[in-house]
């Protein structure tokens, strides 16, 4: 028997039988007509139809890959690193499990870090299996204090695996519109930076001189925005179409550990540029002697004292800004 | 962190609730401080393990300790069980996400016999299960010996709570080991401490093991320290989840608790704090 030399040959041999035809087509949610245009050349499919096509040909599996590999560039790769991944391309439902009922039990003054701890943990263990280095980050809006907008979003929670800390939070900053983590908050969709290294890229959410690649997604609930997820990878190109679905999916849940009032419309919000890490740095190890100074000074209950304590260092960073960047709000 | 309240492993007697997942998050983050301050998985055989094929985890929570293993060693097959289903199903979705066939976890209560078949593993392992009621202990010892093969080791490690310079945050530790008295889980005559470090080698020695031998390891969460962070984070949400455990066993009240726990959090933060807290490991052979 003649050997297909292109996937659409492959694909007409094997639609020949109309019951065959009927069960490929009903597989991939189409009409026949349409595979068998896609058999004569005359039109191209999309490409999560081609991972079915690829499902309901389990026997022409290989050379099927191979031959899509020929005209469609890149796809062989992808496919190889979506079969490396195995099932992990979907959220297991005990995590769902696990995030909605704690959810509906968990003190709401505690909801936010112990969510977020939990689905960072279950992101990372499935987003970077092979422990190859990966960091995950949750930054939130700051409430707005007298300009009445969203003008940062501060580094809250987040989980990594070697050569990050296996807790991000200690090192956490102030993020705006200079950063991946900001930009998303604007184009409301994901974001990747396959490359770091080669492109002139927005400056990464997470400093590390390993950072190769990292993706963005921005946190939402009816249309408002919270914040938003960031990882990060010392691997170049690692945020593939399958990795990025479960990203989107994980900013999906975090979602759910926000209260209602954490959620800001996007004309709330007008994020400033904020000051690399180093400048931070003096403002930000201040913030325990801040916090003990509002509680014993001020008589403030200490949750308040936490809350004010960030607010005062966010406004002397966007002055900080101001003086020394002169650089205006796109 | 490294709390010993693990409510899965307590047998009914809950902290705060067991099934949530918030819960399940502070337990894996105790699991890698506790490997990480004691260092390493198996850190009195210098974290060799070889000669080791099959190892059972016994009140492994959500997996974390038998997973590292398992990732470590693909050629170790480890078993994990606990008494809650839910702790093992999440389990399992961590070990199937990470790709770990060699991990598996049952639903097991280890104060009846276990369904595993005579000696059957090289190394039994049980890490702060410290708060089953006291008298589990010896059956849960004879059962041990039975699964283990000839020669195989069993491993004990529990934890006692904190030790501070803060005023308040002994306060809220003093009303832990006086609420798990009241619930029969302490081995302290005087409700001072949980007294369980204490009882281990004994445990081992009663049920017949030999060369039983025990390490300490001790971890520093002063302020300024690595750990620090990690245990404020950790008490930070467990002393307010408690709060109603506390004041239903009788041994505070609410206005008490939250005054305590608003000082506690300023404590914690001032440069002057001081804190440790000491793992003790005792393990022995089967004859």
């Amino acid at each position: 028997m003649h050997e297909a030399e292109t996937w659409r040959e492959l694909l007409r041999s094997s639609i020949e039988n109309v019951y065959e035809r009927q069960r490929i087509a009903s597989e991939l949610g189409i009409n026949p007509a349409t595979l068998m245009r896609w058999a004569n050349g005359e039109s191209a499919p999309r490409p999560e139809k081609l991972r079915r096509l690829i499902d309901a040909l389990p026997q022409q599996r290989e050379r099927l890959i191979e031959l899509l590999g020929r005209e469609f560039e890149g796809f062989s790769a992808m496919m190889q690193d979506e079969e490396r991944q195995g099932e992990s391309t979907v959220i297991p439902s005990e995590f769902y499990a696990r995030v909605l009922h704690t959810r509906s039990n968990t003190l709401q003054s505690l909801l936010l870090p112990l969510l977020c701890d939990l689905i960072l943990q279950q992101a990372l263990e499935q987003l970077d299996p092979d422990r190859q280095g990966m960091a995950i980050m949750v930054s939130t809006c700051m409430p707005p204090s007298t300009s009445r907008k969203v003008r940062s979003l501060r580094e809250r929670f987040g989980r990594g695996t070697p050569p990050w800390r296996r807790d991000l939070a200690q090192q956490a900053i102030f993020l705006g519109v200079e950063s991946l983590a900001g930009y998303v908050i604007g184009s409301m969709h994901l974001e990747v930076n396959q490359n770091l290294r080669d492109v002139q890229s927005r400056s990464p959410g997470y400093r590390g001189p390993w950072e190769e690649s990292a993706a963005a997604v921005p946190i939402m609930s009816m249309g408002k925005v919270a914040g938003s997820l960031l990882v990060s990878s010392t691997q170049s190109n690692y945020f593939l179409p399958a990795r990025c679905e479960i990203i989107e999916s994980y900013a999906k849940l975090i979602a759910l550990a926000f209260a209602p009032e954490d959620f800001y419309e996007l004309e709330q919000i007008e994020l400033s540029f904020l000051p690399p890490y180093e400048a931070q740095q003096p403002y930000l190890s201040g913030f325990q002697k801040r916090v003990i100074a509002l509680v014993q000074q001020h008589a403030m209950p200490f949750i308040e004292a936490e809350q004010t304590a960030w607010q005062q260092i966010e406004a002397e960073l966007l002055q900080y800004s101001l003086v020394n960047n002169h650089q205006e709000v796109p | 962190m490294a709390t010993p309240i693990e409510p899965s492993k307590s047998n009914n007697m809950y902290f705060s609730d067991t099934e949530s997942g918030a819960e399940m998050a502070r337990l894996i983050d105790q699991d890698h401080l506790i490997t990480q301050g004691m260092g390493g998985l198996l850190s009195e055989r210098n974290n060799d393990f070889s000669g080791i094929r099959r190892i059972l985890d016994i009140g492994c929570g959500p997996g974390g300790w038998a997973l590292e293993i398992a990732f470590a060693h693909p050629e170790i097959e480890i078993v994990g069980f606990d008494i809650s289903q839910t702790m093992i199903d999440y389990a399992r979705a961590r070990a199937q996400v990470q790709g770990l066939d060699n991990a598996s976890f049952y639903v097991m209560d280890a104060t009846k016999p276990l369904d595993f078949p005579d000696s059957s593993f090289d190394l039994v392992n049980a890490r702060t299960i410290g708060f089953f009621p006291t008298t589990v202990w010896p059956d849960l010892m004879r059962e041990c010996m039975r699964i283990l093969r000839s020669g195989g080791t069993i491993r004990l490690t529990e934890s006692e709570w904190g030790f501070t310079n803060a005023p308040a945050t002994e306060k809220l530790q003093g009303m832990f080991y006086r609420a798990l008295k009241a619930g029969g889980r302490s081995f302290s005559p005087d409700a001072r401490r949980h007294g369980i470090t204490t009882m281990l080698a004994g445990f081992l020695r009663d049920a017949g093991f030999i060369n039983v031998r025990q390490k300490a390891h001790v971890i520093d969460f002063s302020a300024g320290t690595e750990a620090h962070a990690g245990f404020y984070k950790d008490w930070r949400a467990v002393y307010k989840t408690s709060q109603s455990f506390f004041i239903n066993m009788g041994v505070t009240t609410q206005e008490e608790m939250d005054q305590a726990y608003e000082q506690m959090l300023l404590e914690m933060m001032q440069d002057d704090f001081r804190g440790i807290i000491y793992f003790l490991t005792a393990w022995g052979e089967k004859p």
